[in-house]
């Protein structure tokens, strides 16, 4: 399902405007994000949780050039789903 | 920082920031999440733009270990969400973007190797460039010479083309000077011909390449050689009554003038493709069948073409002396002889030419032709010897597999004493006497070590190999049943 036809179907269940639910989800997303790089974790009730994840800083070794580089810690977004949607999504 | 966040907070923070009441935002939010679970419920995947993707996967059912009962457990397998993000987020998360940094001591180690593989790539290129130069050459050499074979055979085009019916219109054409239109009506009926000759000199094609690479050593052979053409085309244009020159030359281009567009360069490519044909078979075929051409050809052109065939018959032979020779001595000679020939006026010359050069050539074709018929006897020899050479294993082979079946049996109807006294000189070292006819193999056993075990010596393995048939002996499954002789 592209981008496009999940925002038609919200549009349809919510009964707004196309364009409305185009603005809100990319707000949705954007508010987010915003809490995820303040390093708050964000749980959804029934879907699951989306939390920062600290990546340390890793040595690799390039064995065609056989070089040594350091690869910079980052910060990754995790998503963990919900025990109820498990049971869900595991009803069969 | 390090809060935790519930759905509320979220739709809260959503609302003040999309100046939309809360409700708004809760049902939004609410619909936003479930439209996601009923997609990938429904075997999905979901892309939302700025995200990420959320898409369905099965994990199988994997076994693990009860840690304070040490009992093994099967874990079932589950469908489980699983979340991708964007490259958007990872930039979102991570602000201040940091690139891998090379580690200093490492960089030392990796400069002269560096080095190394640029030269090593250097390398190649330079091969690769004189190559690509050779190819070129060897494109543009035919080309030359098709050039040059078209402008030697343009005032007389059904010089080597008559036989193919293609070219009965173009004669027609010659014969018969009618208005443009009569002419491109029998040129396309001519045309049609041409088409299906284009399929037949396709294949030529192919023998064209083979022998491109003979043209191209041959280059200094037809240098001389269309520098000849050239006069004599000249001089017969002179003797030779002026219509004949003069008609062909013209009629030869008004059919490829009056069906101008596609045609034309199938055509043209055709026309060299026969030309260059014709040329193959003139170099690869016997003089005769030239001679009948030019026996059947009109009366008017008769010197013309006896002069130009003649040529033709010279380039061929020296073509033909070249091939069988191979010498550039040999080469050089026939280039001499050539230019001595053809300078002069090109009837005179070119007949004494002729006899003196078969000469050389049929004597070469003799030799060869003994030679092959040597090869030949001697092929033929060879396979006789060879037929009976296998008689004779074979009957030594029927003779002996009779034989041992026979012993075999006859050791094996006998008592058990001569049984054992066949064991054990084979197993002397293990003190086994009875040994099993079967052995299943174990992990990692191999053969020598099955021969090992039962035999003694690794020297059995040949014996099991005869006895057994694997699909790979080095590599035989465990549990394999072997067969022990």
């Amino acid at each position: 399902m592209t981008n496009k036809e999940f925002l038609e179907k919200i549009s349809q269940k919510t009964r707004l405007e196309a364009e409305e639910a185009k603005q809100l989800s990319s707000l949705l997303i954007g508010t987010v994000l915003e809490e995820i790089a303040d390093g708050n974790s964000v749980t959804i009730q029934g879907f699951g949780s989306f939390e920062p994840r600290e990546k340390a800083s890793r040595r690799i070794y390039n064995p065609t050039s056989k070089t040594y580089m350091v690869v910079p810690s980052k910060t990754t977004l995790n998503y963990k789903m919900s025990a109820a949607l498990k049971a869900q999504l595991n009803k069969e | 920082m390090n809060e935790k966040l519930s759905f509320q907070n979220i739709v809260d923070t959503l609302a003040r920031k999309a100046g939309v009441q809360k409700k708004v935002a809760e049902t939004f939010s609410k619909a936003f999440f479930d439209t996601i679970v009923e997609a990938v419920s429904a075997g999905d995947a979901v892309k939302i733009k700025g995200l990420g993707t959320f898409k369905l996967v099965e994990v199988g059912d994997r076994e693990s270990v009860n840690v304070s009962t040490g009992m093994r457990f099967v874990i079932p397998g589950y469908k489980k969400l699983t979340f991708t993000a964007e490259d958007h987020v990872a930039e979102v998360l991570n602000p201040q973007a940091k690139t891998s940094v090379q580690v200093e001591e490492s960089a030392k180690v990796a400069e002269p190797t560096k080095v190394a593989e640029s030269v090593i790539v250097e390398v190649p290129t330079k091969v690769a460039e004189p190559v690509k130069a050779e190819t070129s050459i060897e494109v543009e050499t035919p080309k030359k010479e098709e050039d040059i074979e078209t402008l030697i055979q343009v005032p007389e085009p059904e010089q080597v083309e008559t036989p193919q019916d293609a070219f009965a219109g173009i004669d027609m054409l010659i014969s018969t000077p009618e208005s443009v239109d009569d002419l491109r009506q029998q040129y396309e009926e001519a045309k049609a011909k041409m088409e299906t000759a284009v399929e037949e000199a396709r294949k030529a094609n192919a023998e064209k390449m083979r022998l491109e690479k003979l043209l191209e050593r041959l280059e200094q052979n037809v240098e001389p050689e269309v520098v000849a053409h050239k006069e004599n085309i000249e001089s017969p244009a002179n003797a030779s009554p002026v219509e004949t020159a003069e008609d062909t030359k013209p009629i030869s281009l008004i059919p490829v003038a009056a069906v101008s567009g596609n045609p034309n360069p199938s055509v043209e490519t055709s026309e060299e493709e026969k030309r260059q044909e014709a040329f193959n078979r003139v170099m690869t075929e016997p003089s005769h069948t030239q001679e009948e051409e030019v026996s059947s050809k009109p009366s008017g052109n008769k010197r013309f073409w006896l002069t130009t065939l003649i040529i033709l018959l010279l380039a061929v032979l020296g073509v033909f002396v070249y091939l069988i020779h191979r010498n550039i001595e040999a080469v050089e000679k026939v280039q001499t002889t050539e230019q001595t020939t053809q300078p002069a006026k090109a009837e005179k010359p070119a007949q004494p030419a002729k006899p003196t050069k078969p000469a050389a050539p049929k004597t070469d074709k003799d030799s060869l032709a003994k030679a092959q018929k040597a090869d030949s006897v001697k092929v033929a020899a060879k396979p006789q010897k060879d037929t009976s050479k296998p008689d004779v294993k074979k009957t030594d082979a029927s003779k002996d597999k009779p034989s041992t079946p026979d012993t075999k049996k006859t050791d094996a109807q006998k008592s058990d004493t001569k049984k054992q006294d066949t064991k054990k000189p084979e197993a002397q070292k293990p003190a086994k006497e009875e040994r099993p006819k079967t052995h299943r193999m174990q992990r990692g056993e191999s053969l020598t070590r099955v021969s090992q075990k039962y035999y003694g010596t690794k020297d059995s393995v040949r014996a099991i190999l005869r006895v057994n048939t694997f699909a790979n002996p080095d590599n035989i499954p465990v549990g394999a049943v072997v067969k022990l002789p």
